[in-house]
């Protein structure tokens, strides 16, 4: 039953607890103040002084009061009250002598007691005082984990009435001026405790009796008796045990009392307590959860046999030593059922994370305690004789202790780890195991799997989801159908994860400052789809998606140190994926890069291993392409007009495939076209028009070289190639006239390229290249440029190899051989020198 | 800040503050104001001595701390008050003229109503004086010497059941008055709950071990009860705390003559004697009552009548006499005193019925020893039975008349036939006190066997 109501009552019951633990506090800091004491227990119910217990060796005792004596007199003055007592008793100094006036069975005597140093009542009260603040801790701690949830503040409030009626009500009444203020709150705590108790019975865990007897299908009575509780039953619940202590008063207003109030309640508390006991197990068939059933019998059966023998022996032996055995000894059981079924079935919703450190620090207190006894019994055993004595018995004993403390320690620490940490354990067992098995897999689709399917079990979840990023959007990959199958990114949302490097739980990003509009509205979109916790995925790389956590089974919230533990796992899922992923592309380059290299191949053979010029001529080429297929090439073009012989060279925009691509389209395109058009001029038009149309906005940097056998002209057309170098006999170098029209084919629909010619003398070499020679780059990144190219070509002999051999060598030096940044084509063509 | 931070801070506040709240209340209320009106600080000291000594009933203490008083500061009124009771006719009547023309409006309410009651009563306007005490005791009912004061007034009424009531409740407001132990001691042992007035007596001498009046009066229980060693034991423990407290010394005298130790009893009178303060008290008619119970209950009835015939007129006294008297033959001088006694009862103040009722026992009783002397046993009975209801087991005569009453009576059935009532009233006075057919039995005897004489 979760608070729905605007009045939230936790406040005040914290207040309640604060008053609660320093009416506690008083009653126990008040008996170890240092104040005189005769060592009498009286009668808490008695109006006079009558003495219940005597402290054995303590000042009166050693007087001869003893138990059913009245003091009438202490130090000289006649004592009617308590408080009277208290007052004279304060007076006196502790060691003092002071005559008591006794009424004992024979008579009133006077007896002199020796007033001790004020001690607390015995064990027993201190067993006591233990069990109040055992169930005020446990009460508070439940109100702590779940203020919102109306059993548990129930179960606090009894808690605190438990803790004020256990020391203050039992607490060994003497003369302090307190005694009766804390006996009085006691005897009030009593009588709200039972409604307290039947409050809480009845809505614990949930009122599962009240939605089954409200249920439609419920009979008439239970029906009618359910909308009675509903209305009117809390109040009737706490109001009746008042009425009753003023009901009893007036028939019989000094009649007898037990812990200060009359028979009638203790009947009225006996009858709550077993209707209590009956709506523990109503509740408990109800549930459905087998291990809340568990808990619930664990805590009906701690309540009976702890509660039910102290009830009756209060009220048969209360002021006996067989109170304290038969009715206090057994009360642990309530305490430890209680803690033991939160614990262990997690009632209420709790789950607790015992840390680790903390049951080290108990374990070693609990060993030196056993240690120090040890010496104590063994000093006792040893006092007097000669190994006492011995001043090697001291070091003897520190060595003992050092050498055997640690394993005794450990020894006890083992069965604890095992107790205590099974869960916990095991959760990291498996989530190793599971961290292990993501690092081994190499198959992303695998890691998916195993990320999304085994975390749910692992932890307790109802789903997992993995969202992987694809372009600017962030696709499902895994999980549940019913999440968004996209989910966009969130920049603010992305580097806020990358920052935290955690799991975040929706409702921490509530109140952040990146909540922005998008991110609030992805929260509440995720929130509608029960996600809990989300984290990201990311490598030192990149960023690779998000996975999105759902709350776990039981409506328990993920606990610190399981998100801890799943970080854990979500950073080596992300490696995982991360390799997975690299893994994946790795392959396909290195498919890519076998198909590029068949690629090569192909192209290469396209490319005449030997140009053929016309007779009288020479011709000599070089094509080296940037990657390992390249956009430019050369050909020997089939036919030419007349009797010429005609080569092209050729730089297609793009490098790589696409660049392979088009050049394989101009090179067919320009074979296939010059087969049936001889005519340069309308071979360009037409592979312009053939290469336009292929769109995708490539173009083909095309020169064309031809001549005719014997001839002393060579006839050139460029479309977007640079500029050809006439190398003259001298070493002199030219540039040749370039064409009004030289766009590159397939930049324009219509091309209007010119022929030109120059004529050639022997020994004089024309050089047409692409534009890869003149920005081939030095490593210091310059360029390579015409003024190199020139004086390259100066320096070559006047023969179109030692040309191209002289151009490649200069820009290999340039280069520092390194690979060249783009492809790089050259051609030389000269009139041979033996005609000449 | 958390709502649990805020929660434990204002909570910590609120406890803090009601915690001085409380301790600033309980230090308003439990700051106690003057309680006497005087300037000098060891006049105060002597009042309070004098206060003390009187609770103890050692009135020649009080009386000089009360002088020392009036000397350090003539004007405290409650003083003068308290010394007009312990002086003698000439001072008293100058301390009540002081008192009438002091200023009671300076005074504390208890000092002004102290002296207005006491002079009420002088005035004879002893409804007022009662209704300003009701008044007083309605707007402080805690004031121990106002309560005291309507205790006494119910004591002297003979409101038995009054006076212990309100010495009860001035007990449960200041346990440890005492003498409202002492009065309920007495008033216990008057309704013949002798266990209790024990319990009363014994507490009374754990409050004040060093008091003389605690051991004194418990062995005037003693006595009644015919504990005679006991007694004896507690009134020289008594002499022991005051060695000039004379009473003890005239209860001493009586237990051991009681007891049947008339040596032990001279002996007693002549240590009386030793002391210049109660040499006083001896020579104005103990000693001579004391030689008379010496004499009467050693069977020396003779010797009785001759002590008893120094002794001077005094009322109170006149059982043994009478007795010896009709015992010797002397039924003129027995007659004379039966008169004597007769006439302080017509003067004696109706406002003092304890002592009143206790002078009209004593006349039953002499009547009754008149007839049984003169054989008419029936009267005897008769008579004996009304002084049985008009005494009570503790009074001012010096000896417990009514058990020496009842065994009149026991006697007096006796003679009358009626042995059942007689043996039965034996029984009951056996129970109380085993020892006092032995020492009275003698006499009664005597009286009886003169009435039998035809």
């Amino acid at each position: 039953m979760i608070m729905t109501g605007r009045f939230n009552p936790t406040p005040v019951l914290l207040l309640f607890g604060l008053v609660a633990l320093g009416i506690a506090g008083l009653s126990i800091g008040d008996m170890f103040l240092p104040r005189p004491y005769d060592g009498v227990v009286l009668a808490s119910d008695a109006d006079d002084l009558r003495v219940q217990e005597v402290i054995a060796g303590s000042g009166a005792d050693r007087a001869g009061i003893r138990e059913g004596d009245i003091i009438v007199g202490i130090g000289r003055e006649a004592i009617d009250d308590k408080r009277h007592a208290a007052r004279q008793l304060n007076k006196l100094r502790i060691g003092e002598e002071v005559p008591y006036l006794v009424r004992t069975a024979k008579g009133i005597e006077e007896r002199p007691v020796r007033l001790d140093r004020r001690r607390i009542g015995d064990g027993s009260y201190l067993y006591v005082c233990g069990l109040g603040l055992w169930f005020f801790f446990v009460g508070l701690f439940v109100l702590v984990r779940q203020p919102a949830l109306r059993a548990s503040q129930v179960f606090f409030l009894v808690c605190g009435l438990f803790m004020v009626f256990l020391i203050c009500r039992l607490r060994p009444a003497s003369y302090a001026g307190i005694d009766e203020l804390v006996l009085r709150l006691g005897t009030v705590a009593c009588l709200f405790l039972p409604a307290a108790f039947l409050h809480f019975y009845l809505i614990f865990p949930r009122a599962a009796w009240l939605d089954s007897w409200s249920a439609p299908g419920a009979g008439g009575p239970r029906r009618r008796l359910a909308a009675v509780w509903a209305r009117a039953g809390l109040p009737i619940l706490y109001a009746l045990p008042p009425a009753v202590l003023l009901a009893a008063h007036a028939a019989d207003p000094g009649g007898a009392r037990l812990a200060g109030l009359p028979r009638a309640n203790w009947w009225l508390l006996l009858a709550y307590l077993v209707l209590g006991f009956a709506a523990l197990r109503a509740n408990a068939r109800r549930l459905g959860d087998p291990r809340e059933r568990r808990g619930m019998a664990l805590v009906l059966i701690g309540s009976a046999f702890g509660l039910m023998p102290f009830l009756i022996a209060f009220v048969f032996f209360q002021g006996s030593p067989r109170f304290f055995w038969l009715g206090v000894l057994p009360l642990v059981a309530v305490p430890i059922t209680f803690t033991y079924a939160i614990v262990r079935f997690q009632l209420l919703d709790i789950r607790i994370i015992l840390r680790r450190s903390l049951l080290y620090t108990l374990t070693t207190v609990v060993v030196t305690g056993l240690y120090a006894f040890a010496i104590a019994a063994f000093n006792a055993m040893v006092r007097g004789s000669s190994l006492a004595s011995s001043r090697y018995f001291p070091i003897v004993l520190a060595l003992a202790i050092v050498l055997l403390f640690e394993p005794l320690r450990r020894r006890l620490q083992e069965p604890i780890d095992r107790y205590f940490f099974a869960g916990t354990s095991r959760l990291q067992q498996a989530t190793v195991e599971l961290g292990e098995a993501l690092t081994a897999e190499v198959d992303p689709q695998r890691v998916v799997q195993e990320l999304v399917e085994k975390l749910p079990k692992l932890a307790g979840l109802h789903f997992a989801a993995l969202y992987l990023l694809r372009g600017n959007r962030l696709a499902r990959v895994a999980g549940p159908s019913t999440l968004p199958a996209g989910l966009p990114v969130l920049p603010e949302l992305q580097r806020f994860l990358e920052r935290r490097r955690s799991l975040t739980r929706l409702d921490q990003l509530g109140a952040l400052p990146i909540r922005s509009g998008a991110v609030a509205a992805l929260v509440r979109d995720l929130e509608a789809h029960g996600v809990e916790a989300i984290g990201d995925l990311a490598s030192s790389r990149r960023w690779i998606g998000l996975l999105l956590l759902s709350e776990k089974q039981g409506q328990m919230p993920l606990e610190r140190d399981e998100l801890k533990l799943l970080e854990g796992l979500l950073n080596q899922a992300a490696l995982a994926l991360e390799t997975a992923l690299l893994l994946e592309e790795r392959t396909q380059q290195a498919e890519l890069e076998r198909e590029l290299s068949i690629a090569a191949k192909i192209q290469a053979d396209l490319l005449p291993a030997r140009l053929r010029f016309a007779p009288g001529w020479a011709v000599a080429q070089l094509c080296r392409p940037a990657r390992d297929v390249g956009g430019d090439f050369y050909a020997q073009l089939p036919t030419a007009e007349g009797d010429e012989t005609a080569v092209v060279f050729a730089d297609v925009s793009g490098k790589s495939v696409s660049g392979a691509l088009m050049m394989m389209a101009a090179h067919e395109a320009l074979h296939a076209l010059a087969i049936a058009e001889p005519d340069p001029v309308r071979l360009f038009a037409l592979t312009n028009r053939r290469l336009y149309r292929l769109g995708r906005r490539r173009f083909v940097a095309l020169g064309y070289l031809a001549a005719c056998a014997g001839g002393e002209r060579l006839r050139y057309l460029l479309a977007g190639q640079p500029p050809l170098l006439l190398r003259r006999v001298d070493g002199g170098v030219d540039e040749l006239p370039l064409p009004t029209h030289r766009i590159p084919l397939g930049a324009l629909a219509d091309g209007d390229h010119q022929a030109l010619e120059v004529p050639l003398a022997p020994g004089e070499v024309v050089l047409g290249y692409s534009d890869g020679v003149t920005e081939a780059c030095s490593p210091e990144g310059e360029f390579f440029g015409e003024q190199r190219l020139c004086r390259a070509l100066a320096a070559a002999g006047g023969q179109p190899e030692r040309v191209i051999a002289a151009v490649a060598g200069a820009i290999d030096v340039f280069t520092g051989g390194g690979p060249p940044y783009d492809d790089l084509t050259l051609i030389a063509v000269g009139r041979t020198l033996s005609e000449s | 800040m958390t709502d649990m931070k805020r929660i434990l801070l204002l909570g910590t506040l609120f406890l803090a503050i009601v915690s001085l709240t409380a301790v600033a209340g309980y230090r308003l209320m439990t700051s106690a104001p003057a309680e006497w009106t005087t300037a000098s600080p060891r006049a105060e000291e002597a009042f309070e001595a004098a206060l003390s000594a009187l609770k103890k009933a050692y009135r020649r203490d009080a009386a000089r701390h009360l002088d020392r008083a009036l000397e350090l500061d003539p004007e405290l009124a409650i003083a003068k008050l308290y010394a007009m009771r312990l002086a003698d006719s000439d001072r008293r009547q100058q301390l009540e003229a002081e008192l009438r023309s002091a200023d009671l409006g300076r005074l504390t309410p208890r000092e002004a109503l102290l002296i207005g009651y006491a002079l009420a009563h002088r005035d004879g306007e002893h409804q007022r004086a009662e209704a300003m005490l009701a008044e007083y005791l309605r707007a402080h009912p805690d004031d121990p010497f106002a309560l005291d004061a309507a205790c006494n007034a119910a004591w002297l009424r003979v409101d038995s059941e009054e006076a212990e009531r309100c010495y009860a409740n001035l007990i449960a407001r200041h346990s440890n008055w005492v003498e409202a132990q002492n009065r309920l001691g007495y008033l216990a042992m008057g309704e013949g709950r002798f266990d209790e007035a024990e319990e009363r007596f014994l507490t009374y001498r754990y409050i004040a071990p060093d008091q003389a009046n605690p051991y004194d009066s418990l062995g005037e229980l003693y006595m009644n009860l015919g504990r005679y060693q006991e007694a004896e034991a507690s009134f020289r423990q008594a002499l022991e705390q005051k060695p000039d407290f004379c009473a003890s010394y005239t209860h001493l005298v009586t237990a051991q003559a009681f007891d049947g130790r008339p040596a032990s009893a001279r002996a007693s009178v002549e240590a009386m004697a030793a002391v210049e303060a109660c040499r006083s008290q001896l020579e104005h008619g103990f000693r001579c009552w004391a030689e008379t119970v010496i004499a009467y209950t050693d069977g020396a009835f003779e010797a009785a009548w001759q002590a008893s015939a120094g002794c001077p007129d005094h009322a109170h006294w006149s059982v043994l006499p009478h007795r010896v008297a009709l015992i010797t033959g002397r039924t003129t001088a027995a007659q004379t005193l039966e008169k004597a006694l007769r006439a302080t009862i017509d003067h004696y103040p109706h406002r003092a019925p304890l002592n009143r009722n206790h002078l009209a026992a004593a006349l039953e009783n002499l009547t009754g020893s008149w007839a049984l002397a003169h054989g008419d046993a029936a009267a005897a009975v008769t008579h004996f039975e009304r002084a049985d209801r008009l005494s009570s087991y503790w009074g001012d005569l010096q000896l417990t008349l009514k058990l020496y009453n009842r065994l009149d009576l026991a006697h007096a059935l006796e003679a009358a036939g009626e042995v059942h009532e007689a043996k039965a009233l034996r029984r009951q006075i056996e129970a109380v006190n085993p020892h006092l057919e032995h020492a009275f039995g003698p006499g009664i005897d005597a009286l009886v066997a003169l009435g039998a004489k035809p």
